[in-house]
């Protein structure tokens, strides 16, 4: 308890973290309702967050966990450009990876809280778009080979200036993604959010007043450090390395090496990404920010979860990646699939924790690694953007079986229901369910596949496709077996031909695309999985044989 | 004379109103699993031995909700569209507490053996793709009908724009299987979002056996003690349907105590003219909160039964089971008399969700208990009697109580004991406060211009403090505030509802007709509804509500639809309506954006006759004064009984026990008695 400020009473320090986690949340939920993607409203890409006066996070919506790592950079970004010069009813938005932002779909706004001519706070939010330009429509397209076939890039810019929209920069956006209803539709329901931050952390400095608000702020730091260092003492002392691949960059065939070192020492632990691939040619290269993300993300796993989502539990947590890697490339390299290296990184994580705490970690999960883009002109000729995440399951744990068709666990996606999407673009879905036999065995079996096909309507759709996994199985743990690998086929004709697991690909009228994820691995050995649940998935039809 | 029965998990609450408004009440304990026994000797109790006079029994049950929560209910089948058998089972995909890898999906209502894909086939604008397979019907059938199951569940993809195929598997399925219970989507629930309709109507299928088992019992039971009386159960949505109708649609009835608790504040609000009322019910485990704006309660579009606490968004869904249908919209949370606080290691202080329950129940019950509740810091500090509550049937160990906040809260926090209750009873507030914003703040409405009303076993206890985080200057405490949810159901309306999502762009040049002609249909469907109930049109009175978003949204705000027909006009009020919303809540309007009306609700009501309850009220016998903890130090403080205040202010701090609840008047707040009973509690400064 040494850091602890002793000017705050710990008493109103509790309040104010339940205050400031309630009023992100409510953030978030003004974002979900207000926003027109088919992605943001319903997977909910998106996160919200307060910063202090300093910019410093002091609480994250409860939304998506790979994003929280990476404010702390964008606050620095959109500081270091408006620090000066900021007005009440400003509102600032970013989307260059190499300045604050983590790949250009997802866009970032910051909004500073002024009271009595002060900046008390911003107010935060991050959006994943359903395009910005570039050569892929959905923003995710693996085939990139520089930064600028990615889209629109936006360094720190004002969108709003004194609560007047600054014209020429929508317009350019308008002018500049294929879906711009649907782009400023969501940029607006980014600054809702944004006024429903600004009305509660105004309400909270009426009630504090500024100075305390300050303190306030700094004391629920604080705490979350001193959680986290709490807890990684419970981690045992030692250096604790594992090695996870990506199949390849879409481009280039070589599998890429993510490889981690964890030195545990105390109170601290060094996430060391030495011995990674270096940067690739395709655009899965994942920016330092990205990365760091993840890899708080895994750790915070290891730590009880009610520990406050703010930047204090990543001060005793150091990451470290050279520069030039896939995991923190230099400029212009291509990043927009780099949530694909998000997961893995993830992977790569908590397959070292695991052998530090293997009673808490389980197995690989499927990861979020397939990204569906589905875009083109409807029959009317209207432009449609149709992105998708698809999530498997989560791998088997040291004591349970894996979920079955659940999210990842570092970005909890909702999913797109089928009806949806048939009501808003010319895409039938004819099947989303497990596909048996598919989680690795093991004690505790590793969670199903799941399999989603997509029907065109559409004269012409093109298909971009970002996935992973076909080379190599997620990993089991403790003599658990690996999942099963991920497959992509194209349905033409009655023809079924096998698509590459990155890539874009022209489809027709009537052509059917179907994808499986992979499964998660096994946990333990399969040999000690009880008869029982060994039944229970046979009446389930889970696993055949 | 009409009474209303509230049966919930532990208490069986009984209120029963004479032609002259005279109020008897009753607490007993529930008999689980045949719950009729306590509403039989309950109903007895308040009626004074006989039921002759018995004009109707108002209902509300906590049957439903738990045969989902123990998974009491009949082996259920599903026929779903091929492809699709696994949608109950994933959901919306996220998990409810991030980065908790211990989670445990809760066992789906239907296993997956039976649920069964069909061949078929409808397009998203109602077309039929392909035909339905009748064999493969007939193969799924042979699956249910060797698995013996009681209840089915018809859920096909995009039934909700065209139900042509649902009704002939439902044809079928009556067919081979005559005596199973069978919920059709479309007619359950034809809104889009596949698993939320799969899962209501499975849940639907799934009660219908244990809903019309339970009421048929009750029913007989009345019967078998001379009373013809009618059941009117209590739907979630507020309003009330007869027994035979909860028993085809049961997922409506669920979480009606709660439910009932918003409605007696609504009831209240009404009465006082009050149009901002925030309804605060706190029991043992939970705290639940509602917003009643002029009178009537919000309604959320969903509810998520089993999950623990739900917040009525999509934020943290994925902890139990779905229910796409209109709800009153309350934020229900876990910090509630027996919620234990404690001190994690870096001296984080919390309180709750979890619950020392019933049993062994705070330590001050002397039952086994050692760790602190928030009963037992409210004993600490003086606010509660140290000596017994519930009119002296609940016996109380003051020093249990003490021994518990010392060694689990003052020591780690290293503070004297009362300091340490006193900042636990704080953070509670604050756990409160969060329900209560959770209604408020994210509607974008101001809880301070809000009347607190307070009720449950604990929300008189905490209101004030409660009141007092949320700028709230006006508290009231009903009369009997242990048993008002029971009180609400007495005079809930009847109210039969039809819903559809048509998806009407509001420019469009066919808007006016289309509306119109849904409107007619939906209106149609709640009056042949009541007419089965035996209600006839000339008494009910037509409710309308158009949910809009704009257009690319997928959630919707509910504009009040204007009465009579549907003109151009009627389009432009429904939009001023969703816009004036959108801005209030969101900060923005988009007059470039068309306006879609994507869900139809239309409810036909007929209200309930209202009766003015006449209260007697207790007086102590003498002055009695308590050492209790207030603003850092031990003060001397009145402690009187409710008939002892007048409508003259008496300035707390000041302790009111009722035989049910204790009300704390903390210093700064005044305390009066009005005219119907109830304690006006108001912040002097």
């Amino acid at each position: 308890m040494s850091a602890r400020r002793r000017a705050v009473d710990p008493v109103q320090r509790e309040l104010f973290r339940h205050a400031v986690a309630a009023l992100v949340d409510e953030m978030a939920v003004a974002m979900v309702r207000t926003a027109r993607s088919t992605h943001l409203k319903n997977s909910m890409d998106l996160s919200s967050a307060l910063c202090d006066a300093e910019g410093r996070l002091i609480a994250q919506g409860l939304t998506l966990p790979l994003h929280l790592g990476s404010v702390p950079d964008a606050m620095r970004a959109f500081m270091a450009r408006f620090g000066g010069e900021m007005r009440p009813g400003d509102v600032y938005a970013l989307n260059d990876p190499y300045a604050g932002g983590t790949h250009l779909p997802d866009i970032y706004t910051a909004q500073p809280v002024f009271r009595g001519g002060r900046v008390i706070g911003h107010v935060v939010t991050i959006a994943h778009h359903a395009d910005v330009g570039g050569k892929t429509a959905g923003g995710n397209g693996c085939d990139a080979t520089e930064l600028f076939q990615e889209g629109i890039c936006l360094p720190p810019v004002r969108l709003m200036a004194e609560g007047e929209r600054v014209e020429h920069v929508w317009r350019l956006l308008e002018r500049n993604v294929r879906v711009p209803n649907q782009v400023l539709g969501d940029l607006r329901a980014q600054l809702a959010a944004g006024h429903v931050g600004e009305r509660g952390l105004l309400a909270l400095a009426e009630e504090h007043g500024p100075r305390r608000l300050a303190d306030l702020g700094a004391a629920v730091l604080d705490y979350a450090a001193e959680r986290a260092r709490l807890a990684i003492r419970e981690i045992p002392d030692g250096v604790y390395g594992f090695t996870d691949y990506l199949d390849d960059d879409g481009i280039d065939p070589e599998p890429i090496p993510i490889q981690v070192t964890l030195h545990v020492e105390g109170d601290r632990i060094t996430v060391d990404f030495t011995g990674s691939g270096g940067q690739v040619r395709g655009s899965i290269n994942c920016p330092m920010p990205f990365t760091k993300s993840a890899a708080y993300a895994c750790v915070r796993c290891a730590m009880p979860t009610d520990i406050p989502n703010n930047e204090g539990h990543f001060r005793p947590i150091e990451v470290t990646a050279p520069e030039g890697t896939i995991v923190n490339p230099r400029p212009p390299a291509p990043v927009a699939a780099r949530g694909l290296t998000g997961f893995r990184i993830a992977n790569a994580v908590l397959g070292a924790l695991a052998q530090a705490v293997p009673e808490r970690v389980p197995a690989a999960e499927a990861g979020g690694d397939t990204g569906v883009s589905l875009a083109g002109y409807d029959a009317q000729g209207e432009p449609f953007v149709m992105l998708e995440f698809l999530f498997g399951s989560w791998g088997g744990r040291p004591f349970a079986d894996g979920p079955d068709g659940v999210s990842s666990v570092v970005v909890n996606f909702a999913n797109n229901p089928a009806e949806v999407i048939e009501a808003e673009h010319p895409i039938a879905i004819d099947r989303y369910e497990f596909v048996p036999d598919s989680g690795g065995d093991g004690q505790f079996r590793g969670g199903l596949a799941v399999e989603r096909h997509y029907r065109m309507l559409a004269e012409q759709t093109t298909l971009n496709l970002r996935s992973d996994r076909r080379t190599r199985g997620p990993y089991g743990l403790q003599g658990g077996e690996p999942g099963a690998t991920s497959s992509s086929v194209l349905v033409r004709d009655g023809e079924r031909t096998e698509l590459a697991g990155k890539g874009t690909t022209a489809l027709r009228r009537g052509d059917v695309f179907e994808h499986r994820t992979a499964g998660g691995g096994g946990w333990g050995p399969p040999e000690r999985r009880e008869a029982a649940a060994r039944a229970r998935d046979r009446r389930a039809g889970k696993v055949t044989g | 004379m009409r009474a209303a029965a509230d049966v919930g998990g532990t208490f069986t609450d009984l209120v029963a109103v004479d032609a002259q408004g005279a109020v008897a009440r009753h607490k007993t304990l529930s008999t689980p699993p045949n719950f009729d026994a306590g509403v039989l000797a309950g109903l007895k109790a308040c009626c004074g031995g006989s039921l002759e006079l018995l004009a109707s029994l108002l209902h509300a049950s906590t049957v439903a909700t738990n045969a989902i929560l123990e998974r009491r209910g009949p082996r259920t089948g599903l026929i779903t569209t091929e492809g699709f058998r696994d949608v109950l089972e994933i959901g919306r995909l996220r998990y409810p507490r991030l980065y908790d890898l211990s989670w445990l999906r809760p066992e789906p209502l239907v296993e997956r053996r039976l649920r069964l894909g069909v061949g078929e086939r409808m397009a998203a604008d109602g077309s039929v793709v392909r035909p339905l397979d009748e064999r493969s019907v007939a193969a799924a059938l042979d699956v249910l009908v060797k698995a013996d199951v009681e209840a089915v569940a018809i859920c096909l993809l995009n039934s909700y724009v065209n139900d042509r195929h649902e009704v002939e598997v439902e044809r079928l399925v009556r067919e081979r299987l005559p005596e199973a219970a069978v919920s059709r989507s479309s007619a359950v629930l034809p809104l889009i979002r596949e698993y939320d309709r799969t899962s209501t109507s499975v849940i639907n299928a799934y009660l219908q056996p244990v809903m019309g088992d339970y009421l048929g019992r009750l029913a007989e039971a009345l019967q078998d003690a001379g009373s013809r009386a009618p059941i009117l159960m209590l739907q979630s949505s507020g309003g009330v349907m007869p027994a035979a109708e909860a028993a085809e649609l049961p997922a409506f009835c669920l979480e009606s105590g709660p439910t009932a608790g918003v409605l007696a504040a609504a009831q209240l609000a009404r009465k006082r003219g009050l149009d901002r009322v925030l309804a605060f019910d706190m029991g043992g485990t939970t705290a639940k909160a509602a917003v009643v704006l002029d009178g009537a309660p919000a309604i959320a579009p969903e509810l998520e039964l089993g999950g623990g606490i739900s917040w009525g968004t999509r934020l943290t869904r994925g902890s139990g089971y779905l229910l796409r249908t209109p709800t009153i919209d309350l934020a229900e949370i876990g910090a509630g008399g027996g919620s234990i606080a404690r001190v994690d290691q870096a001296g984080g202080l919390s309180v709750g969700p979890d619950s020392a329950g019933a049993d062994p129940g705070p330590a001050c019950y002397g039952r086994g208990g050692s760790e602190a509740t928030l009963t037992d810091v409210s004993v600490v500090l003086g606010h509660f009697s140290p000596s017994s509550l519930l009119g002296g049937d609940m016996s109380i160990d003051a020093e249990l109580a003490d021994r518990a906040v010392a060694q689990h809260l003052a020591g780690p926090l290293g503070s004297d004991v009362a300091r340490a209750a006193d900042a636990a009873r704080q953070v509670a507030a604050a756990e409160l406060a969060r329900a209560l914003r959770a209604v408020t703040s994210e509607r974008g409405v101001d809880p301070a211009a809000f009347t607190l009303v307070a009720f449950g076993g604990g929300g008189p206890g905490m209101a004030a403090a409660v009141a007092d985080l949320l700028g709230i200057r006006r508290v009231l405490v009903p009369a009997g505030p242990g048993v008002f949810s029971a009180t609400g159901l007495l005079g809930a309306d009847l109210r039969w509802m039809a819903t559809h999502s048509p998806l009407i762009d509001l420019s469009a040049t066919d808007a006016v007709s289309r509306l119109d002609e849904a409107l007619g249909s939906l209106r149609e469907r709640c009056m042949t509804l009541a007419a089965a109930g035996g209600y006839r049109g000339a008494d009910l009175e037509i409710e309308s509500v158009a949910e809009c978003r704009y257009r690319g949204q997928s959630f919707e705000i509910p504009a009040a639809v204007p009465e009579g027909g549907v003109t151009k006009r009627t389009l432009d009020t429904i939009r001023d309506r969703f816009e004036a919303l959108h801005e209030a809540t969101y900060g923005h309007r988009d007059p470039t954006s068309p306006v879609i009306a994507a869900v139809l609700r239309v409810s036909a009501v007929r209200e309930n006759e209202p009766i003015a309850l006449r209260e007697s009220q207790e007086r102590s016998e003498q002055q009695v004064q308590r050492r209790a903890w207030f603003q850092g130090r031990w003060r001397s403080v009145p402690v009187v009984r409710r008939g002892d205040l007048g409508r003259r202010p008496t300035p707390g701090p000041l302790i009111v026990e009722d035989y049910d609840a204790t009300t704390v008047v903390p210093p700064g707040w005044r305390g009066s008695r009005e005219a119907d009973g109830a304690l006006l509690l108001e912040a002097s400064r």
